[in-house]
C-alpha cells in the first residue's frame, strides 16, 4: 500500500511527462481494443456472407469437387433433400445449387461465364448478393421453362445485349458433348463484385439441370443453421444420410476465407506489437529520467535502511501505476466508442466505395463488436510491458549509494 | 560500559589522479550512550566520511567499525541496510525527507520499512510530533514547511524507533542562526529528557559550543578531543 501510495503521488511530480507517458500508453492499448473490436465484427460480416451467399454452415458435395470443380462432380438431389429434411429442427434455410461453366455468345461478343443454377424464388430471399437493390433492369419473376436469365451487369455490356435481348449458352455435357441454347436477358444484376459481375449468369436451378441434361443432380447444398453451436450434431445427423456427397463444415468449404482472416489477424498482432514496442521504451525513458531525478532521495532511503529491493519494487509500483492508469482510459475510451459504434456504424460510404474481398463485399460502414478476449489479452500485455519496462529503472534506483544521502 | 560505537584505527582514502586523498586517517573512537558530541572541522577535514563509516554507510579500509559489538566489515549490502535500519538514526544535511509524503508519513515510513504493523504507528508516531511541536503539521508537505521545520521532521523520524544513536551531519547547516540555536536546544533536551544518544557534525562555533564532547578533525586526522 505504501509503495503503491507513493508510486502514485511520485508520477504527479512531473505530470506532463506522466501524462506523455501515459496517453502513450492509453492510446495505444484503445487503438488495439477497438481494432480487434472492429475486426471482430468485420470478420463476422465477412463470415456471415461468405456463409449465407456460399456453402451455408455445413454444406454437401462430390467427394471431388472442393479439389477440381469438375462440372461432373454431380450428387443426386434426392440425398441432399434427405439430409435437408433432417436436418430441419435445425436449420433456417437450405439450398441447392448448380455451377456450370460455359461461353455466352452474342452477335457482338464471346465470354467465358459460370451459370449459377438455383431455386430462385427462395434464394432472392435471403442471398447476400440477390437483394432487390442489386436488380437494376428487368424482373425476378421467372417462369421456369422458359429460357430466360439473369446476368450480370458487366456481361451484358461485354456482349453489347439489353434487356429482353437473346444470347445463346454453349455447354459440354456429361457426355462431352457440347450443347447450345438460347436465353433471353430477363434481369441485369449489379451485385457491386467486379467478377462477378462480369461472368455471371443465373438461371432457376431446373433450366440449368436441363442445360446440362441432367435431372434430379446438383453441385451443392448448403445448410445454414439457426444456430453454429449446433454444427457438430448437425454435421453428425447430415454424415448418417450421405452415401454419394461428403458433409463440410463452412470453414473447410471456403478455406480462402479462414485464411485470410487469420492473415489479417496476424497483421494486426504485428501492428500491435511494433506500438507496443515503441510505447514501452518511451515508459522506460520516462521512468529512467524520473528515477535519476531523484537520486538523493533514494539516497536518503537507503540511507535510513530502506533494503534494494525496496526500492525496486518503488519503482516497479511506479510504472504499474502508470501502465496501469493509461489501460483503463485506454480501455474507458475503446468502450465508449465501441458502444457507438457498435450501434451506429462509422459510415465511410461517401469516401469509400464497397471493399470486395474474394467474392465478399463489404459496406464501408465501420461496425464494433466486442473482443474481450482481445481486449484482456492487451490490457494484460501492456501491464506486463509495464512492469518490465520499469525493470531497468528499478535496477538504476537500487544501484544509488546510500551515502548520496550525505552529500 | 561497553561502547555503542566503537571505531579501531579507522581509515578511508580515495584514489584521485592528483593522488590519494586521506579523507579519514587511522582514527580510534567510541561513542557511549548518552552521549551528544560533535564532530568539528572545517570543510574536507572528514566529517562526512567518518560519519559514514560510524553509521554503516561505508566500510572503513583498512580498520574496523563496531555498531553496538557488530562489525561493518564483512557485511552486505542488505545485512548493512538492516543493520543502520535498526541502530541508527540519520539526519542529513538537507532534502532529509519525501517530498510525496506528509509529515506523519515521513515519520511513519521508516516503521513501514522496519514491517511494524499499521494498528501500532498512530501510538508510536503522535507522541514523537507531539514532543517536536509537529502535531499541527502532521498533514503538511515538506516544501510547505520552513527549513527548521523539516530538519525537526527529521528529527523525528531519526528518534521514533529509539536507535541506540542519532547521527547528524551538519544538520543546522541551512538554517539561520536563531533557527540553527533552536534546533540544537531541542536535541540537547531530547538527549537530557529522552536519553536520545546524538553525534553531529558541524563547523560552526555556535553549533559546536552546545556539545558536550568535541572531536576536532583537521586533513582527516583527529587532533583533540575535548570533553566539557
Ligand atoms: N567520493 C569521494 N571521492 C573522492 N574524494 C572524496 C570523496 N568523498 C570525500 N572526498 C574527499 O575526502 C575529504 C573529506 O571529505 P568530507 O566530505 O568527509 O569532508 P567534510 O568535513 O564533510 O567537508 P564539508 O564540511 O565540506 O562537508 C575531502 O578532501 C574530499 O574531497
Ligand atoms: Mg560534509
Amino acid at each position: 500500500m505504501l509503495y503503491f501510495r507513493l508510486g502514485f503521488r511520485n508520477l504527479w511530480r512531473n505530470p506532463l511527462r506522466s501524462l506523455i507517458s501515459m496517453a502513450g500508453i492509453a492510446g495505444s492499448v484503445f487503438l488495439c481494443c477497438y481494432l480487434a473490436n472492429i475486426k471482430i465484427a468485420s470478420y463476422q460480416s465477412m463470415i456471415d456472407m461468405g456463409v449465407e451467399g456460399g456453402p451455408g454452415h455445413l454444406v454437401l458435395y462430390h467427394p471431388k469437387w472442393l479439389i477440381d470443380r469438375e462440372v461432373h462432380d454431380l450428387i443426386p438431389i434426392d440425398e441432399a433433400l434427405k439430409v435437408t429434411e433432417a436436418l430441419k429442427p435445425f436449420s433456417k434455410r437450405s439450398s441447392h445449387r448448380l455451377y456450370i461453366p460455359a461461353l455466352a455468345q452474342s452477335p457482338r461478343n464471346s465470354e467465358g461465364v459460370m451459370v449459377i443454377g438455383m431455386e430462385l424464388q427462395k434464394e432472392i430471399l435471403n442471398h447476400p448478393l440477390l437483394q432487390q437493390k442489386v436488380l437494376i433492369a428487368g424482373t425476378w419473376d421467372f417462369l421456369e421453362g422458359k429460357q430466360d436469365a439473369l446476368i450480370g451487369s458487366g456481361l451484358a455490356k461485354k456482349l453489347g445485349l439489353g434487356l429482353g435481348k437473346k444470347f445463346v449458352l454453349m455447354v459440354q455435357d456429361k457426355q462431352n458433348e457440347i450443347h447450345s441454347q438460347l436465353f433471353r436477358i430477363q434481369g441485369i444484376i449489379e451485385t457491386g463484385l467486379k467478377d462477378m459481375d462480369r461472368n455471371t449468369v443465373i438461371l432457376p436451378l431446373k433450366n440449368a439441370q436441363s442445360l446440362l441434361k441432367i435431372k434430379d443432380q446438383i453441385h451443392e447444398t448448403a445448410i445454414l443453421l439457426n444456430s453454429i453451436d449446433d454444427l457438430q450434431e448437425a454435421i453428425k445427423i447430415a454424415q448418417s444420410h450421405t452415401h454419394h456427397s461428403l458433409v463440410y463444415p463452412w470453414d473447410e468449404a471456403i478455406p480462402q476465407l479462414v485464411t485470410m482472416i487469420n492473415l489479417d489477424k496476424i497483421n494486426g498482432i504485428v501492428l500491435a506489437v511494433f506500438l507496443f514496442l515503441i510505447v514501452g521504451i518511451g515508459t522506460v525513458n520516462s521512468l529512467c529520467m524520473s528515477v535519476m531525478e531523484r537520486t538523493r532521495e533514494f539516497g536518503v532511503m537507503r540511507a535510513i535502511g530502506t533494503r534494494q529491493e525496496k526500492i525496486s519494487l518503488m519503482v516497479v509500483m511506479e510504472g504499474l501505476v502508470l501502465s496501469l492508469l493509461g489501460i483503463v482510459i485506454g480501455l474507458i475510451f475503446c468502450t465508449l466508442l465501441s458502444l457507438y459504434t457498435q450501434k451506429y456504424g462509422i459510415d465511410l460510404s461517401s469516401q469509400l466505395k464497397n471493399i470486395e474481398i474474394g467474392n465478399i463485399l463489404l459496406k464501408p460502414i465501420i461496425y464494433t463488436g466486442w473482443n474481450f478476449k482481445a481486449m484482456g489479452l492487451i490490457s494484460f500485455s501492456m501491464l506486463i510491458l509495464g512492469l518490465f519496462g520499469s525493470l531497468y529503472p528499478a535496477i538504476l534506483a537500487n544501484r544509488v549509494s546510500p551515502s548520496e544521502a550525505m552529500r | 560500559m561497553s561502547a555503542l560505537i566503537e571505531l579501531k584505527s579507522v581509515s578511508r582514502h580515495y584514489e584521485q589522479a592528483t593522488g590519494t586523498v586521506r579523507a579519514v586517517d587511522d582514527i580510534s573512537l567510541s561513542f557511549f550512550a548518552g552521549d551528544f558530541s560533535v564532530l568539528a572541522g572545517s570543510s574536507g577535514s572528514g566529517k562526512t566520511t567518518l560519519l559514514n563509516l560510524i553509521g554503516g554507510i561505508d566500510r572503513p579500509d583498512p580498520g574496523e567499525v563496531l555498531i553496538d559489538g557488530i562489525s561493518t566489515h564483512k557485511k552486505s549490502e542488505s545485512e548493512l541496510a538492516n543493520l543502520r535500519l535498526q541502530k541508527i538514526g540519520f539526519i542529513f544535511q538537507s532534502y532529509n525527507l519525501l517530498p510525496v509524503l506528509t509529515v506523519y508519513e515521513n515519520v511513519q515510513f521508516i516503521l513501514q520499512i522496519r514491517g511494524i504493523p499499521n494498528l501500532s504507528h498512530a501510538d508510536l508516531i503522535l507522541p514523537v510530533l507531539k514532543r517536536l511541536g509537529l502535531l499541527e503539521l502532521r498533514d503538511r508537505f515538506p516544501s510547505q514547511l520552513s527549513g527548521g521545520q523539516q530538519q525537526r521532521v527529521a528529527i523525528a523520524r531519526a528518534i521514533v524507533l529509539k536507535p541506540a544513536i542519532v547521527l547528524a551531519d551538519e544538520p543546522t547547516a541551512n538554517l539561520d542562526s536563531e533557527t540553527a540555536d533552536n534546533l540544537l536546544q531541542l536535541m540537547q533536551s531530547l538527549n537530557q529528557d529522552d536519553k536520545v544518544t546524538f553525534l553531529f557534525s558541524s563547523h560552526d562555533p555556535e553549533v559546536i559550543r552546545r556539545a558536550r564532547t568535541v572531536i576536532r578533525l583537521r586533513d582527516g586526522k583527529v587532533i583533540e578531543i575535548e570533553n566539557r
